[in-house]
């Protein structure tokens, strides 16, 4: 194979990044500023910093990658890369989407914070598929939980009134039960 | 290929050091509302999204404050049906003798709901203590979590009820009718039905339209909760009456998106009220709504656009507003589906005591429907089923005889999920414009402001 085309990216604290144009275009911003023209010198990121960067590079060439498998596989059939949230790799049913699916599931195990850069991150450089996976692994963290708990998981402080919080209670009891 | 950067020299973001000045703000506060809304979208239902809400007052402004969010919500969680309110088999004539209507549950094995359903007065006993009433109401309608009921003793005063179940001891009393709807007709006078009309947007309050005929014209009546006064519009005149009847149009209880429909009594016609501008306009009935087989009522799909759904043997027909060839909108076909086979399905051997189905109402994306043979036999008790329109699959709810209207019972958009929510209105509206003022870059979108919160930065800020 002829070797790759390669952009770098530089992260809010100077650190560079070289990666295939097919990884970072992943990212619709990254896209829009290779085709303004504007990689000379490297693509600067002013809202994220190194250590996220680092790990969404890390989704985008393992995805990247998954995606050039699965086109010279299935002979340039185009593979139905839409939406589908969690359960992205549904095409192709070969090892790879399996494998896909568990590095997505393990990729997104990570502490809070962690995860809440992802998902900064991933909105700024507009990776649908990657703001999706960490949109969905909060929301399964919300679900299931009281109030209390999801403050708890979150590490939220509770800032209603005792009055407030019964009020809205009261008028959603089902909801609190 | 790439080389990485040193994680443990690297500091945390800095937006966040900056943002969490005191301990009152923990990180997860950095997820900007349009992100934070991201995740809310795929929660699985709207008792999570409360809990969710419940967590801290960013958390409940984010949602409150968005319309757009809470459209996209609903069409991808459809209001939940909590049951069936069925009016009293006879109608409620005699205040002597007593009636309520009665509630059927949707028996969904779903907790939030049951709870819903357990703690509820679906039985509506908060109006049964009214201690001037006659024990007989009639149900009327049933719309956005509220109940409209009138009372057998007309005569007297506060005639009328509205309840929301879910929020116990809400109900409001009020006049049946202003006396002067009678003013100026010519020849005689019919009362129709009243509609309740209520908008998500502004769960606290609701409208009450009734419509009004004479030989010729139509004329609505309007109570606003907000004033609990009945407004008069003049009347209009509509074409097409038919000649020997006196009572030409029927009762209604046809309403979507801010527009209700009466249907003339020989099945020609159509008036349709945009309770936006409270414009009156009438047109032909589609031909084949016209056969009295055929029953049909309006609504909405899960997007909010305006449909008809009818009913002929068992297949259901969706109809849209369409511009035909011509440049004139009006109802066209868009689909037909034969629903035989998924009967056969969900009925089993029971589909062969039915002959036909029934259009019950629409609401909000789903028909419900009833099972139901030619030759009528109220002793034959009918199935209940929901039919998702996007998908068109049935679901079986519970059989029952029918033999009176029936008012699907959906679950609302909680009020304290509204940007016109109490004192959170005044305090986050002043919060949103201190967040504007800071920000030289944002600019308001007056359109995207509701008129409490236009009303709170103009009076805050001159």
């Amino acid at each position: 194979m002829a070797s790759p085309a390669m952009v770098t990216l530089i992260s809010s604290d100077d650190a560079r990044f070289e990666v295939t144009e097919a990884a970072a275009t992943m990212s619709q911003t990254i896209r829009h500023m290779i085709e303004d023209g504007c990689t000379d010198g490297g693509i600067p990121l002013p809202n994220v910093p190194a250590r996220t960067l680092a790990k969404v590079l890390e989704y985008c060439n393992k995805h990247a990658a998954a995606t050039a498998a699965e086109s010279s596989a299935a002979g340039g059939a185009a593979a139905g890369s839409d939406s589908g949230s969690s359960s992205s790799a549904d095409s192709a049913g070969k090892d790879d989407g399996v494998d896909l699916a568990s590095f997505d599931k393990a990729f997104v195990e990570v502490d809070t914070d962690t995860l809440y850069d992802l998902l900064l991150a991933a909105n700024y450089l507009d990776v649908k598929t990657l703001l999706d996976l960490c949109c969905q692994k909060v929301a399964d963290m919300i679900r299931g939980k009281t109030p209390e708990q999801i403050r708890q998981t979150f590490g939220i402080k509770n800032d209603f009134s005792p009055e407030e919080e019964e009020k809205i209670r009261k008028e959603n009891q089902w909801a609190f039960e | 290929m790439e080389r990485e950067g040193s994680p443990a020299q690297l500091p945390t973001s800095k937006h966040r050091k900056e943002s969490s000045p005191s301990t009152a703000t923990s990180p997860v506060h950095s997820l900007t509302d349009d992100v934070l809304l991201q995740i809310f979208l795929r929660l699985p239902s709207l008792a999570t999204l409360v809990r969710a809400a419940l967590a801290c007052r960013s958390w409940r402004r984010a949602v409150a404050s968005s319309p757009a969010f809470r459209r996209r919500f609903r069409e991808l969680h459809p209001a939940p049906l909590l049951g069936l309110f069925f009016e009293s088999p006879s109608a409620v004539q005699d205040p002597v003798l007593p009636a309520f209507p009665s509630f059927v549950p949707a028996r969904r094995r779903d907790r939030d709901l049951a709870a819903a359903v357990r703690g509820g007065d679906f039985f509506l006993t908060s109006i049964q203590e009214h201690p001037d009433k006659a024990h007989s109401w009639e149900i009327l309608d049933c719309r956005s979590g509220y109940v409209l009921l009138c009372n057998g003793d007309r005569l007297s005063e506060e005639a009328m009820a509205v309840v929301n179940p879910l929020e116990r001891r809400s109900e409001l009393f009020f006049d049946d009718l202003h006396k002067d709807t009678f003013e100026g007709y010519r020849g005689y006078l019919a009362v129709r039905n009243a509609c309740l009309l209520c908008s998500d947007e502004d769960p606290a309050s609701f409208r009450v339209v009734r419509l009004a005929h004479d030989e010729s014209r139509v004329r609505a009546t309007v109570f606003f909760s907000d004033t609990r006064k009945w407004k008069l519009y003049p009347w209009v005149d509509v074409p097409g009456r038919p000649r020997r009847s006196k009572s030409w149009l029927l009762n209604s209880k046809m309403q979507s998106n801010g527009f209700l429909y009466w249907v003339y009594k020989n099945h020609k016609y159509m008036v349709t009220l945009n309770t936006a501008t409270m414009d009156f306009s009438v047109e032909e009935l589609p031909p084949f709504l016209e056969n009295r087989r055929c029953s049909f009522d309006v609504g909405e799909t899960s997007s909010g656009t305006r449909c008809i759904v009818y009913a002929t043997n068992f297949t259901v027909g969706l109809m849209l507003r369409r511009t035909d060839s011509d440049g004139v909108e009006k109802w066209m076909l868009d689909r037909a589906t034969p629903l035989d086979t998924q009967l056969d399905g969900v009925l089993r051997k029971q589909k062969g005591n039915y002959d036909e189905l029934l259009v019950v109402a629409v609401r909000d994306g789903f028909a419900y429907l009833a099972t139901s043979k030619f030759i009528y036999d109220s002793q034959n008790p009918s199935w209940f089923l929901s039919l998702c329109l996007e998908t068109m699959k049935l679901e079986n709810l519970f059989q029952r005889t029918y033999d009176s209207g029936a008012h699907p019972s959906v679950m609302a958009w909680p009020p304290c999920l509204v940007g016109n929510y109490g004192r959170f209105a005044l305090e986050d509206g002043i919060l949103f414009h201190l967040i504007v003022q800071n920000s030289e870059m944002c600019t308001i979108q007056g359109d995207n402001l509701r008129g409490h919160e236009k009303y709170c930065l103009q009076h805050i800020f001159g």
